[in-house]
């Protein structure tokens, strides 16, 4: 064994704990980065040297860089992700929704009810002019608030439509860049810092995609990443990564999910999204939406035709006596066959003239005057009568259970999407207890390898003092 | 477990958070007084909040309809109280001049008090409240009763009268048509013509005639004050009950939207101890690092 050996086994050591440095950095550097992983150097002794009959170590060397990382735990991770992220959706827009349907914002219920007041002083009063202005007045109000919250609902539906294009683009993003990472993994040797800094950007860029759609993942023996949307299709394979485009549907006009395959062909996927934040934003699109709207479709299709079928038969004050005399047939609402929240609107011949708002049901055969307050009195009682679930609801009864039902979702999806957090909270705990870094185990680490360093600097002038007193033996 | 700095920081934020979420929602519950500002703070509560909001309208409504008739019936219950006084005075005039005592000329200048009082039947027919004729019945845009220059009177209205609401699906009539004050059974003003006539022709039986129609007469106009005295009172009874049920509605919607304010602001004050005591072991949590000790 020469002194030259004790040299190199100082200048390895030398390598070895200023690895060690660095890498400690690293960690202490990104101590507060998403998704890093702390990493930690692997020691190695060297091969050992024959000398004589005895195996003489031959010192150390940094055989490579490890990842503090669970698997299975990041799968869960991402498949609690996709949860998450839908959930949020949910409470984020039923909040919304919930926002434009409050009672305290919209009015709609005591505008309602301030509408069928009006005819009842109407009944008290058939003659004045002052109470059809005011009747005028408050269906023009009511038909506005239902016009704005129909607005509002259709409004959130294509907010909600533009984040759909988004997701796509963002998920298409995600995958070319998993695409890119994937052959820098292939080519990079393993377990360098360098390519365990790629998979944890590789695995973080897989949890934001997971946070989007339901997608199946695994490795592949080179270490490549392959991804599966629910149904099979292909998105990344290895160094391959196929699209997602937008298709339109013809019935609502909205965006569904096409796969794009190597031909570029555009297959249908919208239904096997079943989760993650796309398909909350569709969902809300599509169904929930939706389902407010009918609601505020009902209420405006039954005000209109109730008042209408009543406001017809009755005589209005620019009645003309006829032989026989007929009722005006004018209508109170504007006619509509469909959309009846969007265009809910007093007729024209209210609005030009506030005459035409009829109170009575006959007519004196006489003079041909309107007689009585027949129809005011009618329409005013449609207020208690009910007219909606087969019968069994009022006006207020069906606003008050509109309110009910959001209130309801609203807190639903709060609860759930609070419990989805506080389980994912826990995942994350579980995560940084392996993956985490911390600082005070980085500072003891740190006077570890630097005492390593500094003795493996003092081996050098040992051997320095050796091949000293060697030359000067022989001087 | 690992406990890392990351996840020591995550942990305080998430904390923090959380506290600061509630104080907010404490903090408005102080401002607005209410313990539920949206339907998913108690979905149930809100919506009966609401439709005992929307009763309380109604039902303001339906006072205003009571009110209304009841300003009515009191022009009604000095309108029968007159005729009432007018018919005595008539029934008066009859028997003084029935008497044999009498003569020609006193039954002809006592025609003309009987025409006054004609006339002013007529013009209590005629009574206007607001926009509406209130014997008019039905018809309350023109004037009920007019008068030929024989006296005779001819009536316009309608003997129905209007309905309005008084109460959920419960109507009442809204008011007392001149032809059952009026018309119906005896005609008060065919009596008085009659009256006129019998004693401008000087007719002694004629107008012993008219004595007793002119108490038929009476007896009706007695029926209808105890009619309207009746209407009157059972409107008083409505707007009683009327408004005790919406003092019991706006005790029911306190309880289930009042906020109580001294529980409201204890919370508040636990919730803030707690937040100065999380910004506190922060701190000194901060103290515990090796860093502290490597010089």
């Amino acid at each position: 064994m020469s002194i030259s050996a004790i040299l190199n086994i100082a200048k390895n050591a030398l390598l070895a704990s200023q690895v060690s440095i660095q890498v400690t950095s690293h960690n202490i550097s990104n101590v507060n980065t998403d998704g890093y992983s702390r990493q930690e150097v692997i020691f190695d002794e060297q091969p050992a040297v024959r000398i004589g009959n005895a195996l003489i170590g031959n010192g150390v060397f940094a055989s490579g860089v490890m990842r503090h990382y669970d698997r299975y735990l990041e799968k869960e991770l991402s498949k609690k992700n996709t949860e998450l992220y839908e959930n949020k959706v949910y409470a984020e827009y039923f909040q919304r929704i919930e926002a434009i349907l409050n009672e305290d914002n919209t009015k709609l219920t005591s505008s309602i009810t301030e509408f069928f007041n009006n005819w009842q002083e109407l009944s008290l009063d058939p003659q004045s002019l002052a109470i059809r202005e005011g009747i005028k007045s408050s269906a023009q109000n009511l038909c506005r608030i239902i016009r704005d919250m129909y607005n509002g609902l259709t409004q959130l539906q294509i907010e909600l439509n533009s984040k759909v294009k988004n997701e796509v683009d963002n998920i298409n993003r995600i995958t070319a860049a998993i695409v890119d990472l994937n052959k820098k993994i292939f080519e990079g040797s393993s377990q360098t810092s360098e390519s365990n800094d790629y998979l944890d950007k590789r695995q973080t860029l897989i949890n934001e995609l997971a946070a989007k759609m339901n997608i199946t993942y695994f490795e592949d023996k080179y270490g490549m990443v392959t991804i599966l949307t629910k149904d099979g299709k292909l998105l990344v394979d290895g160094g391959n990564g196929w699209e997602l485009d937008l298709l339109n549907d013809s019935d609502t006009g909205f965006y569904r999910i096409g796969w794009k395959n190597s031909s570029d062909n555009l297959t249908d996927i919208t239904d096997s999204i079943t989760s993650g934040s796309l398909r909350g934003f569709m969902a809300m699109r599509d169904e929930e939406i939706v389902r407010f709207i009918d609601d505020l479709d009902t209420l405006a299709q039954v005000l209109i035709e109730e008042v209408n079928t009543i406001h017809k038969d009755g005589y209005t004050l620019n009645h003309v006596q006829q032989v026989p005399d007929e009722p005006d047939n004018i209508l109170f609402f504007k006619e509509l066959t469909g959309y009846y929240a969007k265009d809910i609107d007093i007729s024209d011949e209210i609005k030009s003239d506030i005459k035409n708002i009829a109170a009575s049901e006959e007519v004196n055969d006489l003079t041909g005057k309107p007689v009585g307050n027949g129809v005011a009195l009618k329409i005013s009682g449609l207020m208690d009568e009910g007219l909606f679930y087969d019968g069994t609801a009022t006006f207020v009864n069906y606003t008050s259970s509109i309110t009910n039902k959001i209130g309801q979702l609203t807190k639903g999806a709060l609860s759930v999407a609070q419990y989805s957090e506080d389980t994912m909270v826990v995942m994350e705990k579980q995560r940084e207890s392996v993956s985490g870094v911390s600082l005070d185990e980085e500072m003891a680490n740190l006077i570890k390898f630097q005492y390593a360093y500094q003795a493996a600097a003092r081996l050098f002038v040992v051997a320095d003092d050796l091949f000293k007193s060697l030359l000067e033996a022989v001087r | 477990m690992r406990v890392t700095d990351k996840l020591r920081y995550d942990v305080f934020k998430r904390n923090l958070i959380t506290i600061r979420e509630e104080i907010d929602r404490t903090q408005t519950m102080i401002a607005s007084g209410k313990k539920i500002v949206k339907p998913s703070d108690d979905p149930v509560a809100a919506s009966v909040a609401m439709a005992f909001e929307v009763e309380k309208g109604i039902n303001g409504q339906y006072t205003k309809n009571l009110e209304r008739l009841h300003t009515v019936s009191c022009y009604y219950d000095t309108s029968l109280n007159t005729i009432h006084d007018l018919l005595i005075r008539a029934k008066e005039v009859a028997i003084a001049q029935a008497s044999d005592t009498m003569n020609p000329s006193t039954r002809l200048s006592a025609s003309e008090e009987i025409k006054g009082i004609i006339e002013q039947l007529v013009t209590i027919g005629n009574t206007k409240v607001g926009n509406t004729y209130i014997f008019g019945g039905k018809i309350t845009d023109g004037i009920p009763f007019t008068m030929d220059d024989d006296y005779s009177v001819t009536f316009h209205g309608s003997s129905e009268v209007m309905e309005v609401y008084v109460d959920k699906r419960t109507t009442e009539k809204a008011g007392i048509s001149g032809d059952q004050v009026f018309l119906s059974d005896t005609n008060i003003f065919n009596v008085l013509k009659d009256l006129k006539e019998a004693l401008e022709g000087n007719d002694v039986e004629g107008i012993r005639e008219s004595i007793n129609a002119i108490d038929t007469s009476l007896d009706k106009a007695e029926t209808n004050i105890a009619y309207a005295g009746t209407f009157s009172s059972a409107l008083d009874r409505l707007i009683e009950a009327m408004n005790t049920r919406n003092n019991n509605i706006a005790t029911t919607l306190s309880d289930i939207l009042d906020a109580d304010i001294e529980k409201v602001i204890s919370d508040f004050n636990t919730l803030s101890t707690a937040y100065q005591a999380l910004l506190y072991s922060m701190s000194r949590m901060q103290e515990l690092s090796v860093l502290n000790y490597l010089t």
